[in-house]
């Protein structure tokens, strides 16, 4: 328990859109599904990974070159390169570039670390009914962590919340559930075989857990409306339907964006929706709309 | 609700600029000439009255309310008798300068040439060059600081508006005459010379009301300039009794002051406090509340149409044509008793609607007292994005008030100058003028050991090698050299407080002075009940991130040597990009609620209010420490090499007094809020300055409560002051290539706002580099 730790890529203060009042953020790293449009793609590995600003942002000054001793980093083309099979993570590259253009994202964390950033702001929390929300990557998937950092925060009176896509298994997803004030439950696809298809896991578990933590606390359904994935009357009809029986507290919309397309790039990796355009803003109100039009649960923009 | 003469007085007004006009330096001169050998304070008082007798004067065609510096709107005078050389030197380019252009028509210049003569060996600032040592001309051309006042009045000061609305000149008067003495005869007939010049000043201001009726054709105005007539035969000499009359009272006592003297930040004060009797009178008895409001609307107008002119330089810092006529609103009364009332939320709409630069608009939030209503409101006019109102805590200043030794009653009634400037209301000669002592290049005065590499000059007071030194060594030297300059900077000052006390002193507002009645003599000879000075320092977020970066690469780690930091400082890190962005990149900065970098400031701030508090001024009162910059950290940035925080010689140095520098906090609003507390705002006791920059569509309804919740936290913490950026920088960007698309575009500089395209291209630059706070802060 005391050593317990936790990967976790960032702790944002100063929050503001994740709940009510001022907030941190707790980003764990780590997820288990693989959603194509995901705009923190750096939250999906369990493992830290390296981050490097592409050719323009670097200053290319070979510095971290020469001081690597895995002599995994070349400068290419597109800027600095590394070869990830060889990388260690030792951090020199970070340490050493005088522009800020290596970072390491992800590391462990003991909940008494976390904790401390946590507590800087708990006048703020108090003044403005805030708190801390703990997202991801998936927060489910670094159960045992959560379970003691929300007991520790428990204590210190301060209200937790927390973001999941719902894949876990039932047992810790309920007991966290159950220890939190509110939860926002991500709902993408509810076919199974579309959502095997863009996020790499069933939905099954997934909408048990929704139904299950709309059983135990305020639960507040968060869609991300991807152009071409799901912004069809079917889905919103389907969703409508499934969310009738649930007691949900709200439904909360997500435009699509692209504003994590270049962490892709840092990470070296492909964005797999990159001919995806933007909705149109008449679009993001139809399906909004749509939805609204069969369903009793307040529907609403993020 | 702004009513459509309103609109249109408000664009007559915007629609020209400025004009300068040379009645009032040519009356001054001429009842000089004939004054010579009587005492000063008799001097000041006759040609106050002969200003007053003979200065153009004028009544717009939609005033409702009147009184104005000249004889056109928007118009401003010369004071020969502070410095008539700038005048002189610079007018031929008042009309097309960068920032604050002045019209001047070549009669204005020649009556303004004929005069000069007469005044070249008779002004302050003449006198001061005289007085003052090289070293101390020489530290004040390398701008490690500036004496703000060479070359204007002293102005910074709220009179007691309350017991004179109550009482009228006249009543006034009758006080004079009790407290006169045999002793200090001069002084109180200056006094009474002045107190009658200007209710003969209000006369003919109805006589021409009156001249306007009897050639008026439109019947409402006629009756409306018999009423402005009436209203002048019985203010201000008499009490005022409805609003109307409170407001015109009000005015021409404080246009008056701005014509026996220059100087600036002549404010308000609690003006919903002394107003509300008349306002609430006049509501009881029926008065329309669009009425009164539009008499207000009128008010803010005349506030916005005061002006004065300054020098080159003085408009890199103060740009904008800034008069920081702080009125301030809310907290508690001298009681302790909840003060907002409607006539507080009326000043905040009126500011919200008019959206002009001036009343300078602040509030006072009492954590007790105040309610949520109130700082939601004052949201609703920051949104805006006027950087209007300025918020004030009381907890900490009411506090801050007992340290300097007022009572309890006195404390509770605290009051704002200027910019957010900490004062007794109407009981003090504060000087808010002490000085602004530029921190960073006194840091790089240490660093090469007393040459100022910009202007390559070696100044006499040494410290050493730093190459030689340890941390604390270097940290000593640093303090050595700082308390040099501020000790400096304030025997500086003294000369001037000296001057403008033998020289220029000040009849007409020491009667309206606690105190000044009583000990015989002006505020600026010691007479008013309390007296302090401030001095300002400017760029210390900078000094702490340079002495942080310092610590950990040349002391603490060793990886840069100290010759190679300052071959790079010298060369304004040419070819060494590199290290310049390992200072600015891998150290902790000011900002970040990091304690390895905040305590440095903490334990700088604890130095430099043990030096200041050393320090008495020539009135008898206590200097004092703050942390504000108005916009000199602009000017300062132009004469500052780079520096070891990885700020490149003549970039911006931090804004406001305690924020952070540009770009440098990362990690939200609350991080740097946290850092701000850190520096002890119990011993900034003159003035401790954030600025906090948001986009306009972040102020969301949801989060304007979420901002509110901010603030209040942040002054349970102790925090003094906090203003806040509102804007778009598309919009602000667009505006520098397109100026004429925004004539009205108004930003918060420091303690003040102008409008944006009046202020020259730096200031603009700084304001839009600020910090923007966004949820989660910086992204990487």
């Amino acid at each position: 328990m005391v050593n317990k730790t936790a990967l976790i890529f960032d702790v944002q203060r100063f929050c503001l859109f994740d709940g009510d009042g001022i907030r941190t953020t707790v980003f764990f790293k780590g997820c288990p599904m693989r959603c194509a449009w995901c705009c923190n793609p750096e939250s999906q590995s369990f493992s830290p990974e390296l981050m490097i600003k592409p050719a323009g942002a670097c200053a290319e000054c070979q510095k971290c070159l020469a001081a690597c001793p895995q002599g995994a980093l070349s400068l290419r083309e597109k800027g600095v390169s590394v070869d990830r099979a060889a990388c260690i993570l030792c951090g020199t590259c970070e340490t050493l570039c005088p522009f800020d253009r290596i970072r390491t994202a992800g590391r462990a964390y003991t909940v008494d670390e976390v904790a401390d950033i946590i507590l800087k702001d708990r006048d703020y929390y108090d003044d403005s009914h805030g708190g801390v929300t703990l997202s991801g990557g998936e927060v489910t998937a670094q159960a045992d962590f959560v379970l003691a950092l929300t007991e520790r925060l428990k204590r210190e009176k301060i209200g937790v919340m927390i973001e999941t896509c719902g894949f876990s298994a039932p047992d810790p997803f309920a007991e966290i559930a159950g220890m939190v004030d509110r939860v926002y439950f991500d709902v993408k696809l509810l076919d199974e075989a579309e959502h095997i298809r863009y996020t790499g896991r069933s939905n099954k578990q997934i909408l048990e857990n929704l139904r299950a933590a709309a059983g135990l606390t305020e639960t507040v359904v968060r869609v991300p409306l991807i152009p071409g994935v799901n912004m069809t009357e079917a889905f919103a009809a389907d969703l409508a339907a499934f969310l009738a029986p649930l007691p949900v507290a709200a439904v909360e919309l997500l435009p699509y964006h692209r504003l994590g397309v270049g962490k892709y790039r840092e990470l070296g990796r492909d964005y797999s929706l990159a001919d995806t355009p933007l909705a149109s803003r008449e679009e993001n109100l139809a399906f909004f709309e749509t939805l609204k039009n069969q369903t009793d649960k307040p529907v609403r923009f993020r | 609700m702004m009513t459509e003469r309103i609109r249109n007085l408000k664009d007559f007004i915007c629609s020209f600029p400025p004009e300068v006009f040379a009645d009032r330096a040519e009356i001054i001169t001429d009842s000089y000439e004939r004054t010579e050998g009587l005492p000063s304070v008799l001097r000041r008082a006759v040609a106050f009255r002969d200003i007053l007798e003979k200065i153009d004067i004028h009544i717009g065609e939609l005033e409702r309310v009147v009184g104005a510096l000249s004889g056109k709107a928007r118009g401003c005078q010369v004071f020969p008798e502070y410095d008539m050389t700038f005048v002189i030197n610079e007018m031929d380019g008042l009309a097309d300068r960068n920032t604050d252009r002045f019209l001047i028509s070549e009669d204005t210049k020649a009556r303004l040439r004929a005069i000069y003569p007469y005044w070249q060996d008779k002004t302050i600032a003449h006198h001061a060059s005289l007085r003052l040592s090289d070293e101390q001309k020489d530290a004040a051309s390398s701008l490690v600081y500036i004496l703000t006042a060479m070359r204007s009045g002293v102005g910074h000061l709220v009179i007691d508006y309350r017991s004179f609305l109550e009482r009228g000149i006249l009543g006034v008067l009758e006080e004079v005459k009790e407290k006169r003495t045999e002793e200090n005869a001069a002084y109180y007939e200056a006094v009474e010379i002045s107190l009658l010049a200007v209710c003969a000043y209000a006369e003919r201001y109805a006589e021409l009301a009156e001249k306007q009726a009897a050639a008026e054709e439109n019947g409402a105005r006629k009756a409306e300039l018999c009423e402005i007539a009436r209203i002048l035969r019985k203010v201000p000499a008499r009490p005022a009794e409805t609003f109307a009359e409170a407001v015109q009272s009000f005015w021409l006592v404080h246009l008056a002051l701005h014509l026996e003297a220059s100087g600036h930040s002549m404010s308000p004060g609690r003006f919903d406090q002394y107003m509300y009797p008349y306002f609430k009178h006049d509501l009881e008895r029926g008065v329309p509340l669009e009425e009164l409001e539009e008499t207000l609307h009128f008010l803010w107008l005349k506030f916005f149409e005061l002006n004065k002119i300054r020098d080159k330089v003085s408009t890199i810092a103060f740009g904008g044509y800034p008069m920081f006529q702080n009125l301030i609103v809310g907290g508690i009364d001298e009681d302790g008793n909840p003060a907002e009332n409607e006539l507080s939320y009326l000043c905040l709409a009126a500011t919200r609607q008019i959206a002009l630069p001036q009343p300078s608009l602040s509030i006072r939030w009492n954590e007790e007292k105040s309610t949520k209503r109130f700082l939601l409101a004052a949201l609703d006019t920051v949104r805006i994005g006027g950087g209007m109102p300025a918020m004030f805590n009381d907890k900490t200043l009411i506090a801050n008030m007992r340290t300097m030794g007022y009572n309890e009653k006195e404390a509770n009634d605290y009051t704002i100058v200027g910019c957010s400037e900490t004062t007794g209301n109407g009981n003090v000669e504060p000087w808010l003028t002490g000085g602004f002592l530029n921190v960073a290049k006194v840091l790089e005065l240490t660093l090469f050991d007393g040459y100022d590499p910009v202007a390559k000059r070696q100044f006499p007071f040494r410290t050493g090698d730093a190459a030689a030194m340890t941390w604390e060594a270097f940290y000593a030297a640093f303090k050595t050299q700082l308390a040099h300059y501020l000790m400096l900077n304030i025997k500086g000052d003294d000369v001037l407080d000296e001057l403008h006390g033998s020289l220029c002193p000040t009849p007409f507002v020491s009667a309206f002075i606690r105190g000044c009645l009583d000990a015989g003599k002006t505020n600026l000879e010691g007479g008013a009940k309390y007296n302090s000075t401030t001095l300002q320092m400017v760029a210390v977020p900078n000094v702490i991130d340079s002495l942080r970066a310092m610590k950990k690469f040349v002391y603490d780690e060793k990886t840069v040597s100290f010759s190679e930091l300052k071959d790079a400082l010298l060369s304004n890190f040419e070819g060494r990009e590199d290290l310049r962005s390992l200072l600015k990149n891998k150290s902790p900065k000011y900002g970040n609620d990091d304690d390895s970098v905040d305590l440095i400031g903490r334990d700088l701030v604890d130095f430099l209010y043990g030096e200041v508090e050393k320090y008495t001024s020539p009135r008898g009162g206590k200097y004092r420490l703050a942390l504000y910059t108005i916009a000199s950290n602009v000017l300062f940035a132009k004469y500052t090499g780079a520096t070891p925080d990885g700020r490149k010689a003549f970039d911006n140095l931090a804004d406001g007094g305690v924020s952070a520098g540009h770009g440098r906090d990362q990690l939200g609003a609350t991080a740097l809020l946290n850092s701000v507390v850190k520096l002890t705002p119990t011993k900034v006791l003159g003035s401790s300055l954030l600025n906090l920059r948001l986009t306009p569509n972040f102020l969301t309804d949801e989060n304007k409560e979420k901002i509110a919740d901010l603030v209040r936290t942040y002054f349970k913490h102790g925090g003094q002051h906090i203003q806040f950026n509102v804007f778009d920088e598309a919009v602000l960007r667009d505006a520098q290539i397109h100026p004429e698309k925004y004539p009205t575009l108004m930003v918060r500089v420091a303690g003040f706002s102008v409008l944006f395209t009046t202020i020259e291209r730096a200031l603009q630059d700084d304001i839009i580099r600020r910090t923007c706070q966004e949820s989660g802060g910086k992204k990487w």
